[in-house]
């Protein structure tokens, strides 16, 4: 199995009336489409709302995914059509360019560019939390830090990281479990302290 | 929990998916983690943001569920490079796949070893022809030797010759304990 | 000493020995010398896609490679396909070496250095001074007829070569490297190989990208130099050997490394010249081998020179015992 089609079982179960299913999507895409509309949509506060909004509107249109590409390109389509709408009702001009071809939708997320996509309040536990992932990341274990390199940033499977990393399966599993495990400690005492609970 | 990390890479044998699907929809705690987990590669990709989670949760529970019709998945065969199709055209074209046979089986396996010390040794001046030929040693580390090995890569003669860098000379492989 | 640029603004020198196309599949008959030249057009002017694989010792290595070439200029990829992982692009004169078990990227970008392989045609008339070349019979190589061509050294500094090439392209699919006895110290050949045609240009696509967080970065930040303006120079080469290359650049984390490549025109041997502070403890004189590779070290005063190439020890020791310092 590998990413998209574990998308696909959670589509199916969205499809079949399953709510929760389909949250599980949102939490996985929410940060990645909401990149995306940042290039259209200048305001942070602003892309939170269509970004919420794409993501209703993309369980309306559940019944007609077919499943023929990856669920979030579909759903990057959907976000680029309501983002236009949106600018089309403020009456403000949608960029030319709205073909985005798959691949800059599945593209590299620049790594300067929180405030696009976070409000001046938001700003402050965002950088926050990004910092506390890198100062962890940089005091793991150097095989824990590089299989969950392998993993989040390029990609890999198991498989392949385990050839890269000469090592069985499991151990990847477990590395990418306890680098994850230690970041996760670390950023408890933040994501619980967020009164709002918005993160 | 590991099990949901691993499940978070779609690491999982196909039969489960369902039912490990249905646990963490049910369970607070592995619902949290799934947040937290992608979170942590969100953030690993420089990309942080406010949850959004719960305010779509909550116009969700306003939405009608959704039924539709379960559809087959379409068939994900995996490309492989091996079958690209012969195609017309510039002179030569031709596609070889060769059965495993290693050309080489007829010649004598050489293992890395001390050379035999051929002639006497020779002080003197540089220019003699003939010097005693050194003897190699075991490498305490092959990575010093890496980086010279590669800055040396693009000269080597299969490079000349082939327009190629093997590059298979530019690690020395510890794993094997190749070098000698 | 001629630098690589001055080398290279002599293109008009190269045509007469370029034999065209429709000549290469036609029934005539190039001498020993000829074919090599055409190994080497080949390597300028062919695109291709396969995999093959390189044997030296007990060590076998299966790698894939797709190498195009355009008006714009050389691309190229390889991918390990076992042992050590590792990814290399090439674009026109600039080396990236990707090793993800470590995450480290090597990039070796050498300005002004317009072709590659570094080892010019020009030279290939010289190397009948070194070596006994002669054209052997016609062997199959997979699906391919290939020219086989022995080049016997001459004196104990270099390797003998077999090379086979196919008849039609003089693309080269096959080549062994032979000590002083004779034995095989390594060798290539490939497993599975389309010319030309249609080759998808997303196989040149790199897995990996430096840019993305995580890989560390070591740039050779090479430029071309003068070594004899700081002292160093070589007393003495073996016979059919020039330098072909100067530079100064990084290797590891030492900066300002002299570099400097000696070529017969097949074979070529590199010569570093570093100071030796800051040199790990476990450096000392002596020869260390793989394969085909040979490495001698020796201190010259407060300085390391390492001395690697693909020919024989007493070569390689050779060259790093005529390495001299006069200021």
């Amino acid at each position: 199995m590998d990413d998209r089609d574990l998308d696909r079982q959670l589509v199916e179960r969205a499809q079949r009336g399953d709510k929760h299913a389909f949250e599980l999507l949102v939490s996985k895409y929410q940060r990645k489409l909401a990149r995306l509309l940042a290039r259209f949509i200048r305001d942070p506060a602003e892309v939170e709302d269509v970004a919420q909004e794409a993501f209703i509107k993309a369980y309306r249109a559940l019944p007609s995914f077919r499943g023929d590409s990856a669920f979030y390109t579909w759903l990057y389509r959907i976000g680029i059509n309501t983002a236009k709408n949106y600018l089309v009702a403020m009456k403000r001009r949608a960029p030319t360019t709205t073909e985005f071809d798959a691949e800059e939708a599945e593209g590299f997320e620049n790594a300067e560019q929180l405030r696009d996509i976070n409000t001046p309040e938001s700003m402050v536990m965002s950088k926050e939390i990004a910092r506390t992932v890198n100062d962890t990341m940089d005091q793991l274990p150097e095989e824990l830090r590089n299989a969950i390199t392998l993993r989040e940033i390029e990609g890999m499977s198991y498989e392949d990281i385990a050839a890269i990393m000469n090592c069985p399966i499991g151990t990847v599993r477990s590395r990418i479990f306890r680098a994850r495990e230690a970041i996760a400690e670390r950023l408890r005492p933040l994501l619980d302290t967020g009164k709002d609970r918005r993160w | 929990m590991e099990k949901l990390s691993a499940f978070v890479d779609g690491e999982v044998q196909d039969g489960d998916v369902q039912s490990q699907l249905a646990r963490i929809e049910s369970d607070a705690g592995l619902r949290s983690a799934w947040n937290t987990y992608h979170l942590i590669g969100d953030a690993l990709r420089g990309n942080v943001s406010p949850d959004l989670t719960s305010r779509v949760v909550a116009r969700l529970r306003d939405e009608p569920a959704t039924l539709a019709p379960r559809r087959k998945p379409a068939g994900l065969g995996r490309w492989a490079w091996l079958a690209m199709p012969a195609a017309a055209g510039v002179a030569a074209v031709t596609l070889v796949v060769w059965t495993a046979a290693p050309i080489w089986q007829a010649e004598p396996q050489i293992a890395s070893g001390p050379i035999a010390a051929g002639g006497t040794a020779a002080p003197g001046p540089v220019t003699a022809v003939s010097l005693s030929a050194p003897e190699p040693r075991t490498l305490a580390s092959g990575i010093e030797v890496d980086n010279y090995l590669f800055a040396h890569q693009r000269y080597a003669p299969t490079s000349a010759m082939q327009g190629v860098v093997p590059y298979a000379r530019t690690v020395t492989d510890e794993r094997r304990g190749v070098s000698k | 000493m001629t630098t690589v640029c001055s080398r290279l603004l002599q293109p008009v020198r190269f045509l007469p020995f370029l034999l065209p196309v429709s000549a290469a599949i036609a029934q005539t008959d190039p001498t020993a010398l000829q074919w090599l030249q055409r190994i080497y057009t080949a390597t300028q002017t062919l695109s291709y896609t396969g995999t093959f694989v390189y044997h030296q010792g007990q060590q076998v290595e299966t790698t894939r490679i797709t190498h195009i070439v355009e008006p714009s200029g050389t691309r190229e990829r390889l991918e390990a396909l076992d042992g050590v992982p590792r990814e290399i692009i090439r674009t026109g004169d600039e080396v990236v070496c990707y090793l993800p078990a470590s995450m480290t990227v090597k990039i070796d970008k050498q300005h002004g250095q317009q072709t590659f392989p570094a080892v010019l045609p020009e030279q290939i008339k010289d190397l009948s001074e070194n070596y006994s070349i002669t054209r052997g019979e016609v062997e199959r190589v997979g699906g391919y007829r290939c020219q086989t061509i022995s080049l016997e050294p001459k004196d104990r500094m270099r390797y003998g070569h077999r090379l086979w090439a196919d008849v039609n392209t003089g693309m080269l699919l096959k080549a062994k490297t032979f000590n002083e006895k004779h034995e095989v110290v390594e060798q290539f050949a490939f497993t599975q190989l389309q010319i030309g045609g249609n080759i998808d240009r997303d196989r040149l696509k790199p897995r990996f990208s430096r840019e993305s967080r995580g890989w560390r970065v070591e740039d050779s930040g090479a430029t071309s130099a003068n070594l004899a303006e700081a002292g160093w120079s070589l007393r003495a080469k073996p016979a059919g050997f020039r330098t072909i290359t100067e530079l100064v650049r990084t290797l590891g984390n030492t900066s300002g490394v002299g570099h400097m490549v000696l070529s017969d025109g097949l074979a070529a041997v590199s010569v570093f010249i570093e100071p030796a502070a800051g040199k790990p403890a476990v450096s000392q004189t002596g020869l260390v081998r793989q394969g085909a590779t040979n490495v001698y070290v020796r201190p010259v005063g407060n300085y390391w020179v390492t001395v690697v190439g693909e020919t024989p020890a007493e070569s390689v020791k050779y060259i790093a015992d005529a390495v001299e310092y006069r200021k």
